[in-house]
């Protein structure tokens, strides 16, 4: 279906939500077809959410969630620039009047220069494989050793607390370094969590929460220029700092590097 | 700064009275009568106790997500400087300290994060202590350090068989005429002998332990002279343990490289 002619862009740059669209072909299937990949970029235009199911198993999510779990509660962060060889990080964003959009969650970083227990980057290469493809790089850009283009993979896998988890609406920075937001779902909405979650917004104030439908191993795509955040985690549920539940979700970002002042920040929609 | 007592900077405060108080932290804060009072008896060398400003529960779940740091992590030394990460230390009896010590210690900085919000849930300390010095409240607590010093927000931890802080007085200067600390541990409870004290000019050592709970709010002028009793002295050290006196320390320091402002000072005859 192609709705980009149907939802044109906003002047302000801000694309409008559609729908969540299905696809029955698997992330594999895409990267070897170009005639997917346009009908995918298509749907991303037009602001619609392609999903694809089961493209990680349940049971190979909680170990690595356990793990990050036991690096929280074992580490103190520290604030690591993303710079070629920088290594990977646990990082605390409790409500820091620094960040450009509002947030209170935990994230792990990972970069494809660094090695870790769960071998992600070899794990989920089809994922960054997939969202350079619709970028029109070749597959394996970013996912090397070095940065490329003034850019660098940063997998990361984010943690919104129950009680106190957000992150304000927002925009990311639109460009061919990243035509698609990649999120793989690891909690289960209703279960793991009982309110709020990741939502994108529509031009008319509605809020889709797409993670209310999928399950943990879901991959979802959403368009950058989606208004988007994470509605506060079970808000009615007392704030536990070493808890493990809330809302976990896997991202496959694509960063400037520091220095870079080609690629804008990303634009917060709070106000 | 003007509110500050006059004193000779090298003479150690007699000490006065221990002084228990309900009055919250809070209360000081906002009616000046009261906060000249405190300053008063401060200066003139009595150990104030502000009662259960934290609970134990928070306390006990605090001390278990550090001891998790410190069984899992290597210490690291990190200069105060702007930037700093939060670390963790361990100062076992390192001979090129200026005041001899065997404890370990997590320091936060303002300018980080942490898992608890350390800085926000404490902060009516730190403004305690800034306007018993005659400082506005927030200074020390912003994203960068001011007068060449730092906020350091520190937990101690002094083991079981080894810990200790041999007599000292700390620095008094414009960021600094008072020293709060807030007990973790009760002794009787989690250590049996040892701890806290202060001492006379004459060289009697008086514990604060028998006055305090975890959670009450310790304040003493930075020149008493005051250290650690070996804690339970005798028993075998076990590393690993997390059985001993543990302390939140409510420090302003000066970054490295600032040489205006003193070093504290071992008192080798207490």
């Amino acid at each position: 279906v192609n709705l980009a002619t149907e939802r044109p862009p906003p002047k302000d740059g801000r694309v409008d939500v559609g729908e969540l669209v299905v696809q029955d072909a698997s992330v594999e299937a895409c990267i070897a077809d170009p005639k997917r990949q346009q009908a995918l970029r298509e749907l991303l235009a037009a602001g619609n959410v392609p999903v694809f199911k089961r493209v990680a198993q349940e049971r190979e999510l909680a170990p690595v969630m356990r793990h990050l779990h036991n690096v929280m509660l074992s580490t103190m962060e520290e604030y690591v620039p993303i710079r070629e060889g920088a290594k990977n990080y646990m990082r605390l964003s409790f409500g820091d009047e620094r960040a450009l959009v509002p947030l209170w969650g935990v994230s792990w970083s990972f970069f494809s220069w660094n090695r870790d227990l769960f071998n992600l980057y070899r794990r989920y290469a089809s994922i960054y494989r997939l969202r350079n493809v619709l970028g029109g790089f070749p597959p394996d850009t970013f996912i090397s050793r070095k940065a490329e283009r003034g850019c660098a993979a940063r997998l990361a896998v984010h943690f919104y607390p129950s009680g106190k988890g957000h992150l304000g609406a927002h925009t990311d920075p639109l460009g061919s370094h990243q035509v698609a937001l990649a999120s793989l779902a690891m909690s289960r909405s209703g279960r793991d969590f009982k309110t709020g979650g990741f939502y994108l917004k529509r031009m008319n104030g509605e809020r889709l929460f797409v993670e209310d439908v999928l399950e943990p191993g879901d991959l979802y795509l959403s368009n950058p220029a989606c208004v988007h955040g994470v509605e506060v985690v079970d808000i009615d549920t007392e704030y536990d700092p070493t808890g493990h539940a809330g809302r976990w979700v896997m991202l496959f970002p694509v960063n400037k590097v520091a220095g870079n002042t080609e690629i804008a920040d990303s634009v917060s929609y709070e106000s | 700064v003007s509110d500050a007592p006059a004193i000779e900077r090298t003479t150690p405060v007699e000490i006065g009275e221990i002084s228990i108080l309900k009055d919250s932290v809070e209360s000081f804060l906002t009616d000046d009568r009261r906060l000249a009072g405190l300053r008063e008896s401060i200066a003139s060398g009595n150990i104030v106790v502000l009662k259960s400003f934290a609970s134990r529960e928070e306390i006990d779940r605090l001390n278990r997500y550090l001891l998790g740091v410190m069984q899992t992590s290597m210490e690291g030394y990190v200069p105060r400087r702007e930037g700093a990460p939060n670390h963790f230390r361990l100062s076992f009896d390192d001979e090129r300290a200026v005041v001899r010590a065997w404890f370990a210690s997590w320091s936060f900085f303002p300018w980080n994060q942490d898992l608890f919000s350390l800085y926000e849930r404490y902060a009516p300390v730190y403004q305690l202590r800034n306007v018993l010095t005659g400082l506005p409240p927030r200074t020390f607590l912003g994203r960068k350090p001011e007068m060449g010093c730092c906020a350091r927000l520190a937990v101690q931890f002094y083991p079981r068989g080894k810990g200790y802080m041999a007599a000292h007085m700390d620095p008094y200067d414009k960021h600094q005429v008072v020293v709060p600390i807030m007990p973790m541990s009760k002794r009787g409870l989690d250590f049996q002998t040892g701890g806290s004290f202060v001492a006379r000019r004459n060289g009697e050592r008086v514990s604060t332990e028998d006055f305090v709970d975890p959670g009450d709010i310790l304040l003493f002028h930075s020149q008493c002279v005051h250290g650690v009793e070996t804690v339970d002295a005798g028993h075998a050290l076990d590393p690993l343990s997390g059985a001993g006196r543990w302390m939140f320390l409510f420090a302003v320091n000066k970054l490295a490289g600032n040489t205006q402002i003193a070093d504290a000072t071992m008192i080798s005859s207490v």
